[in-house]
């Protein structure tokens, strides 16, 4: 900006300033569609507006936190003691100032007796910190900090009161450099930071054991020597100087020393002071390491507002369920930081690990840092050996604990002023239930690799022979688990040729016929066909009852495979049915001591899965918990079958409206299939896409629809534009997007998915419900209501003809179709069903679950509607 | 309070009670007092001479409102024209010392950062501080109100319905104006502001 400005800058900075003012209250399409109307024809208008807007999310912390809180620092350094270097204090020698901070001048010092050669670090206090009672103090904290005797800290050697009256405390010289500019200067990755961090960690561990406090935990207090250690300077010290602690009390205010950005929000508050507020420094120490910079003054988590609403002076807790449950991440460029950062250095692996697997990673330890920052300090990490403990697990691969908690954090302000009035439980019941369809096939991917081996030698080698001779390939493209797309047509020609041929050729070896007939009926799944994959099981099915008996374990085998795909065409009742059968005969096999642990815990999962489709959750979750049990020993790429059956019990847990429930299993299923030798990646595209449904309904947008953009992505990339999955991905995105309002791109990603459904599915798919609720609910809340009522009709009617009554996904349409007709003002009609739907829905999932407090604002919506006047006709 | 002159108490009285009648020097007269009494007990509390403190500002204005008048003699009024002056000391007092702040580091120790400089950051922060400064000036002239709301939000900590009483306005104004002007001393600061003496000090 110049100096001067004419007349006509000033007016445009005006209007600029006014437009910017109301666009303040829109995000996405609409904050653009009132842009392009407002500046038409203005470039320069235009121009400014923007460059102004650009900075929303930059500035959304800035200067949130009073100028003075940051001044605290330069008061106390400003009139520094005078240099006292020569001088003796206590039996040492001042060499040289090293520092000064807070609380009074550092010095490098020896022993002036020349006792011993060492060097040490002598902190003489300012005199405005000390008071009367230190000597005493010190004497009696000396004993237990003396005895901190541990790698990763700086021991505390002596201390006293110098002959000028002034206390000072003598500790071990640390050579070494910040921990921050150790970090930033050597440009670590993010593993050594953690790896540095863990023995930040460590040290505050032993403390902690010994009872000591830190209390002051920051970078300036950390250094790391030349081999890489780093040391905890002043521990200690802080509660050492603090005058409130007199002997024997129990309340520890810590109000004397601390700094702003690392204080825990009960520190700021002069609350008790636990070993849990260093583990909230901990926190944001982590976070910094990991962001790669300090954050500037006028950034991040601002000490004492922390936990203070933006826009007002109350604490946090006072309105709990307004406030986000951690201010720790809100701050988008520091998350984004992290993950950026993580997502960047695992790119060296020759893209090896998808960018799904990347961005998770990063949000685990977006995770880790916000569980540690958590406001309340019960929900923090117990210990800094816990949170210690979680960085090794991150480091390991293993599952971090700090989930359950961490998706509430992201949401923030965004959506709570993008949230919808009323939103919808239909199609979000219908995702889950997709999300069950999904991974019965995870199981059919983990078992399909076994396939081969498992049929005795000779055969599995004729087989083999024949199929290999057939397709012209050594390895067989369907059982690898990440099929490429390129290969999709070379690989459906050579299947319906194989098709043709093994009838013909193998009209006389019926078993052998049996058995690749399984194998194709596996491989057209592979490839999405379900109609011909069912045709080929059927028929292995028929065979195989037919000339090995149905007892037999083959039989068995073909009937679950069979099973698995009826669930797909949404045929529960003879995927029940079937399924049934093969349970009772592994049942059988066990007494008898045969045991297929892998195709009984298959057959059980898709037992579990039909009925949990058909609305019974007790039944569903009782096989499925019975499956994994059964499943229990298998080991290797066997294990994704114990992952598939986790994502469902989540997936029933979530039916049940144990939404955290649901969310724990789905992490235990992507961190098993993380361990897979082959590492599924469209399974885990699933996974991704059920997480992100289920944030949906937990109303957290935003993290939602990265975990469902990501499952799109990687959908695309291994099963292609066409397949279930992928079609599946994109409803749950519409759904999201409907959810957050932008109903533009809600209605483009259900058209699509509409438009591929319509080629690849059958009339009457139950999969069909699903958009059409979606897409009704969109077409209602853009003003189509007619439209949007026949939608949803079709959807119920469908619903109601393929699901038992009392069903959620019914329940989930009726709330749609409800609204809809609210807004026609056909207030009786609406009635009945949003008053089932309610009830449904309560049964179901409990009160408390969002689902159902959706369809109770419905309802409430409805009657508030009602009580008005009725508009003039 | 007893420990401070009434004298003082009386004069800082007067003036609020001579500008809601209309004096139009009061303002001039008053700020001298104030910013004085909050330069003394910034001081006091930052460098934790006080017990209590709680290193909120608003403490500290609510502390000199209640040392510089008498409250059973001004009107709701002059209690408001009182935080409106106070925001802004409280904004000359925290920029004056840290331009002294950035000036001594950059006369001296600074340029060469040893890794042994506990404290690197009080220097940047006093800079940037002093930047803002500068920045908000280059706000106030085209948009005065936002000026107002950043002073009265950041330096004197005051929050939206605080603000929004003092300056007679409602909540939306105020978080309407500081949201935009958040935006647009980010952006000053962003692009390195205008060229002038707060860019000095960007070493």
């Amino acid at each position: 900006m110049k100096g001067t400005k004419t007349e006509s800058e000033v007016e445009r900075l005006r209007r600029a300033d006014e437009i910017v003012q109301s666009a303040l209250e829109f995000w996405g399409d609409e904050q653009r569609a009132l842009l392009d109307e407002a500046c038409t024809g203005d470039a320069l208008l235009r121009a400014e507006v923007d460059s102004l807007l650009n900075y929303r999310e930059q500035a959304k912390d800035f200067i949130e936190t009073p100028a003075f809180v940051f001044g605290a620092e330069w008061w106390a350094d400003g009139d520094g003691a005078p240099g006292k270097v020569g001088q003796r204090v206590g039996a040492y020698q001042l060499v040289r100032e090293i520092g000064h901070g807070g609380m009074g001048v550092v010095y490098l010092a020896q022993r002036a007796d020349g006792e011993f050669e060492q060097q040490v670090a002598l902190k003489v206090v300012r005199r405005s910190f000390a008071d009367a009672e230190l000597g005493r103090r010190f004497r009696r904290e000396r004993q237990i900090l003396a005895s901190l005797n541990h790698p990763n800290i700086a021991r505390l050697l002596d201390g006293g009161v110098s002959a000028e009256g002034e206390p000072y405390i003598v500790m071990e010289h640390v050579e070494g450099v910040r921990i921050d500019d150790y970090c930033n200067a050597g440009d670590l990755s993010t593993t050594a930071r953690l790896r540095l961090f863990r023995g930040v960690c460590r040290g505050i561990s032993f403390a902690h054991q010994n009872l000591v406090v830190h209390r002051d935990i920051k970078p300036s207090n950390i250094l790391v020597t030349a081999d890489g250690t780093p040391k905890l300077l002043d521990f200690g010290i802080a509660k050492l100087l603090d005058p409130t602690q007199g002997g024997g009390e129990h309340t520890r205010t810590g109000m004397r020393a601390f700094t702003p950005d690392y204080a825990s929000p009960e520190q700021v508050s002069g609350e008790q002071i636990t070993t849990a507020s260093d583990v909230y420094s901990l926190g944001v120490l982590l976070r910094d390491l990991l962001a790669g910079s300090r954050p500037s003054m006028w950034h991040g988590r601002a000490g004492p507002t922390a936990g203070q609403p933006r826009w007002g002076a109350r604490p946090a807790r006072d309105h709990a369920q307004d406030a986000p449950a951690t201010t720790a991440l809100t701050h988008y460029p520091v998350a984004e930081t992290i993950a950026t950062n993580v997502v960047r250095e695992t790119k060296g692996d020759g893209g090896r690990t998808p960018t799904a697997v990347r961005k998770f990673a990063g949000v685990e330890l977006q995770n880790i840092v916000a569980m540690a920052m958590h406001d309340e300090p019960a929900r923090r990490y117990a210990s800094a050996a816990q949170l210690d403990e979680d960085i090794q697990r991150y480091l390991d691969g293993r599952p971090v604990r700090a989930q359950k908690d961490s998706f509430t954090y992201r949401a923030g302000k965004f959506i709570r002023r993008n949230r919808v009035g009323v939103a919808a439980a239909g199609l979000v019941l219908l995702t889950l239930v997709g999300g069950i369809i999904a991974t019965v096939w995870q199981a059919r991917r983990a078992t399909a690799e076994r396939d081969r081996a498992r049929v005795e030698a000779a055969k599995s080698a004729r087989i083999n022979e024949f199929l290999q001779h057939l397709l012209g390939f050594s390895q067989v493209g369907w059982i690898s688990p990440n099929p490429q797309k390129k290969n999709v047509s070379t690989i459906a020609e050579a299947l319906d040729e194989a098709s043709k041929r093994a009838e013909r050729e193998l009209a006389d070896q019926p078993e052998i016929l049996a058995a690749v007939q399984f194998t194709l009926g596996q491989s057209y799944f592979g490839q999405g066909k379900v109609d011909l994959a069912v045709q080929h099981l059927r028929a292995s099915m028929e065979t195989r009852r037919r000339i090995l008996g149905p007892e037999h374990l083959d039989t068995a085998q073909s009937m679950t495979a069979l099973a698995e795909q009826f669930v797909f065409q949404g045929k529960y009742g003879e995927a029940e049915t079937l399924s049934r059968e093969a349970v009772a005969t592994y049942r059988r096999a066990r007494e008898r001591g045969e045991v297929n642990a892998r195709w009984f815990a298959l057959a059980l999962n898709v037992f579990g899965v039909s009925v949990g489709y058909k609305g019974d959750a007790p039944a569903s979750e009782a096989a499925l918990l019975e499956a994994v049990q059964v499943g229990a020993n298998l080991t290797g790429q066997d294990r994704g079958m114990i992952a598939v059956i986790y994502s469902n019990v989540g997936i029933q847990r979530g039916n049940q409206g144990d939404i955290d429930g649901a969310v724990d299993y789905l992490q235990k299923s992507i961190e098993e299939m993380r361990h897979l030798p082959d590492k599924p990646l469209s399974n885990l595209a699933i996974n991704l896409s059920n997480l992100g449904s289920f944030m949906t309904i937990k109303g957290e947008y935003v993290q939602a629809e990265s975990l469902l953009r990501e499952a799109h992505d990687l959908n695309l990339q291994t099963v292609g534009d066409k397949h279930l999955f992928t079609v599946m991905s994109l409803i749950y995105l519409a759904d999201n997007y409907c959810e957050q309002g932008d109903y533009d791109r809600a209605i483009k990603e259900v058209n699509r998915a509409l438009t591929i459904q319509r080629e690849t599915l059958q009339q009457g798919h139950i999969d069909f419900a699903r958009s059409w609720t979606i897409r009704g609910k969109i077409l209602t809340r853009l003003g189509y209501l007619a439209e949007g009522e026949e939608q949803l009709r079709l959807a119920l009617a469908l619903r109601q003809k393929a699901l038992k009554a009392g069903h959620t996904a019914i329940a989930g349409t009726q709330g749609a179709l409800g609204e809809c007709l609210t807004a026609q003002g056909r207030y009786a009609e609406a009635e009945p069903l949003l008053t089932e739907s309610h009830k449904t829905l309560a049964a179901k999932l409990g009160a408390n679950d969002p689902r159902t407090q959706k369809a109770n604002r419905r309802l409430a919506a409805l009657h508030q509607a009602w009580l008005k006047p009725a508009p003039p006709a | 309070m007893e420990q401070f002159s009434d004298d003082a108490s009386h004069e800082v009285t007067q003036i609020l009670r001579d500008w809601s009648g209309g004096d139009a020097s009061a303002a001039e007269r008053l700020m001298p007092l104030v910013y004085d009494e909050l330069r003394r007990l910034a001081r006091s509390y930052l460098r934790r001479e006080r017990s209590d403190h709680t290193l909120q500002p608003t403490a500290l204005v609510n502390e000199a409102y209640l040392k510089l008048v008498d409250q059973s003699r001004v009107s709701w009024q002059d209690r408001h024209h009182f935080f409106g002056i106070a925001a802004q000391m409280m904004r000359r007092v925290l920029v004056d010392h840290a331009r002294a702040n950035a000036a001594e580091k950059r006369g001296g120790q600074r340029d060469k950062v040893s890794l042994e400089d506990v404290d690197v950051s009080t220097g940047q922060r006093a800079a940037e501080l002093v930047e803002l400064d500068d920045a908000l000036q280059r706000l106030t002239e085209v948009f005065p109100r936002k000026g107002k709301v950043v002073e009265l939000r950041f330096f004197g900590g005051f929050s939206v319905v605080e603000s929004a009483e003092i300056l007679g306005v409602s909540d939306k104004t105020i978080m309407r104006e500081w949201e935009s002007a958040k935006l647009w001393l980010y952006r000053e600061l962003d692009e390195g502001g205008a060229p002038g003496e707060g860019n000095e000090n960007r070493v």
